[in-house]
């Protein structure tokens, strides 16, 4: 590794870090959806066809227990040879599967937007696609929910837990304790019973009765078609020392970053340029432009000589033509970044977004003498093609 | 004991491989990019594409190895077409996107200066370059991640550098 490799190495920031278990589990989700669409339109075909099958009055297509897999990856599970099950219909906005007879084990994988149902005569069942963990220790029942919702049931009243939140209840108290909801990490044991022989069930399994030492049973139950409770966050018995804006902005949770920022108001941003930099990243970087501006204006106007101001006004640039629509005062905040630092790295930038600032705020005549400047001073520069296209020197 | 290396992984679901070797992956996209905001687009990417070879490999020696040539795949391919886009004026140049938040100004400016004139290099240059000495990876896992002989990273890596000490020098 040569110097300026390890200066590099040290500068960009730490992957381990960077990556959370919310970042994870999020970006995980994404490509599974892109996975799961890739699946469905390669077996699109093959869907038509079961369809047809089933139209055709041929039907039960499941006889015989055996695992059967759909293009989305969710999986039907047949319990014994009595069990029946068929396929109605799977598209990509419903799957409905009818429970001829017998049982079956349903894995439904999370479609966005796709229902899945299983109708077994006038019952039926609705998810969207689960999965949960529940552990059971010495004293206490665990459940963590990985993807979906779930309703635990125990001492007290039900909880809704969605993806990401975990519920500890201990087996022998009168009253639940509940935890702070807590990052989903490698997932524990998970216990699934076998479906019952006569009547359906839902992915990923029937409520996980807990042998009751105690007389508080916990069971966790698949969210019920007719139960639209928002999730609501777990209660805190205890409550933690709530983190402030800054941790989570610094390990790039920035959603989050913004909520405890909201929280705080804008009196827990001190007046320092790093600070300012780091709560203008919050909220450009959690979708709030417009409350970017007086953070990055404030460094501009308070802090010039600061190393950091012309990145400010650049940043600001930026967020005022990309973001905002304000072309105008996009291109003063560019020409502030290149006054500030004539010859730092971002002077050749500011001058090439500054004549496209120009351009679409319709002055032209500014626009080209920019352009002009662009091309004497960086006759090489990485802007050429934008700018002699927005500076009408095409 | 099992040399981590040789650590026994088993057949693994593309679920399991992404939640055991995300970071990993991420960590060399970070360094070929150094914006962070290129990163989950290029992990999933990785991902996608190297799943089906992942079932047959059992050690996690293996699976880094695979998923790290799949990575470099996947960057050589976005860096040219963003280097092809870029020649026909549809994609600016990004270079002050690099940034995190509690990095000093100075870090700022070299990652600035630095990637700019990455982003100026042959994409074979650059990647061997960035793999061996902002990664740390030893030549030979260079050129396997390249995909190419131990005599031509050798070679990509030494145009890189004498590319960059000019370029540098006249800053």
């Amino acid at each position: 590794m040569s110097d300026l490799g390890r200066k590099l190495a040290d500068a960009l920031p730490d992957a381990k870090r960077a990556w959370s278990d919310e970042r994870v589990q999020r970006v995980e989700g994404d490509m599974l959806r892109r996975h799961t669409r890739r699946r469905v339109k390669r077996a699109a075909l093959g869907a038509l066809v079961t369809l047809v099958v089933v139209a055709a009055g041929s039907m039960l297509w499941l006889r015989r227990p055996q695992m059967l897999t759909l293009a989305d990856g969710s999986s039907i599970a047949l319990q014994d040879r009595k069990s029946v099950a068929r396929v109605l219909a799977n598209t990509a906005e419903r799957t409905v599967v009818e429970l001829v007879s017998g049982g079956a084990l349903f894995d439904v994988t999370h479609v966005e937007g796709r229902l899945f149902r299983v109708e077994a005569g006038r019952v039926a069942v609705e998810v969207l696609g689960t999965r949960f963990v529940v552990e059971r220790g010495a004293s206490a029942v665990k459940v963590r929910v990985e993807r979906g919702r779930v309703r635990v049931l125990g001492a007290g009243p039900a909880h809704i837990l969605a993806a990401g939140e975990t519920l500890e209840l201990p087996i022998g108290s009168a009253s639940s304790v509940p935890s702070v909801p807590v990052p989903v990490d490698a997932p524990a044991t998970v216990r699934q019973p076998a479906a019952p022989a006569d009547a359906p069930t839902e992915s990923p399994a029937a409520p996980v009765p807990v042998p009751v030492a105690a007389p508080l049973p916990v069971t966790v139950d698949p969210l019920a078609p007719d139960e639209v409770v928002a999730p609501k966050a777990v209660r805190h018995t205890a409550p933690p020392t709530p983190p402030t804006w800054r941790a989570p902005a610094e390990q790039g949770d920035f959603d989050r970053a913004y909520r405890e920022l909201s929280r705080s108001g804008a009196k827990s941003v001190r007046d320092v340029p790093n600070e300012l930099l780091l709560a203008a990243d919050v909220t450009r970087l959690s979708h709030h432009p417009l409350e970017a501006v007086p953070l990055l204006e404030r460094v501009v106007r308070d802090h010039p000589k600061d190393p950091r101001a012309p990145l400010a006004a650049f940043t600001l640039g930026r967020a005022l033509l990309d973001e905002l629509g304000r072309p105008q005062q996009a291109a003063d905040a560019f020409a502030r970044a290149r006054a500030l630092a004539p010859t730092g790295p971002l002077a050749a930038d500011a001058l090439g977004r500054e004549v496209e600032a120009w351009s679409r705020a319709g002055d032209t005549s500014r626009a080209r003498a920019r352009a002009e400047e662009y091309l004497r001073a960086y006759p090489k520069g990485a802007r050429l093609t934008s700018v002699r296209r927005f500076g009408g020197l095409e | 004991m099992v040399a981590p290396d040789q650590e026994a992984v088993g057949p693994l679901t593309l679920e399991a491989a992404f939640r055991r070797y995300v970071r990993y992956v991420a960590a060399i996209a970070l360094k070929i990019f150094g914006r962070d905001d290129d990163v989950d687009d290029v992990v999933q990417d990785v991902f996608l594409a190297a799943h089906k070879g992942l079932s047959g490999l059992r050690d996690d020696g293996a699976v880094k190895h695979w998923l790290g040539t799949v990575t470099v795949r996947v960057a050589s391919r976005r860096l040219r077409m963003r280097r092809l886009r870029s020649f026909f004026g549809l994609e600016e140049s990004r270079s002050e996107e690099i940034a995190a938040p509690g990095m000093s100004p100075e870090q700022r400016t070299l990652l600035v200066t630095v990637y700019a004139l990455l982003d100026k290099l042959p994409v074979a240059d650059r990647l061997a370059w960035t793999l061996r000495h902002v990664d740390g990876m030893d030549l030979a896992t260079v050129a396997q991640y390249c995909g190419c002989s131990l005599a031509t990273a050798k070679r990509r890596i030494a145009a890189a550098a004498r590319a960059l000490d000019e370029a540098l020098a006249d800053e």
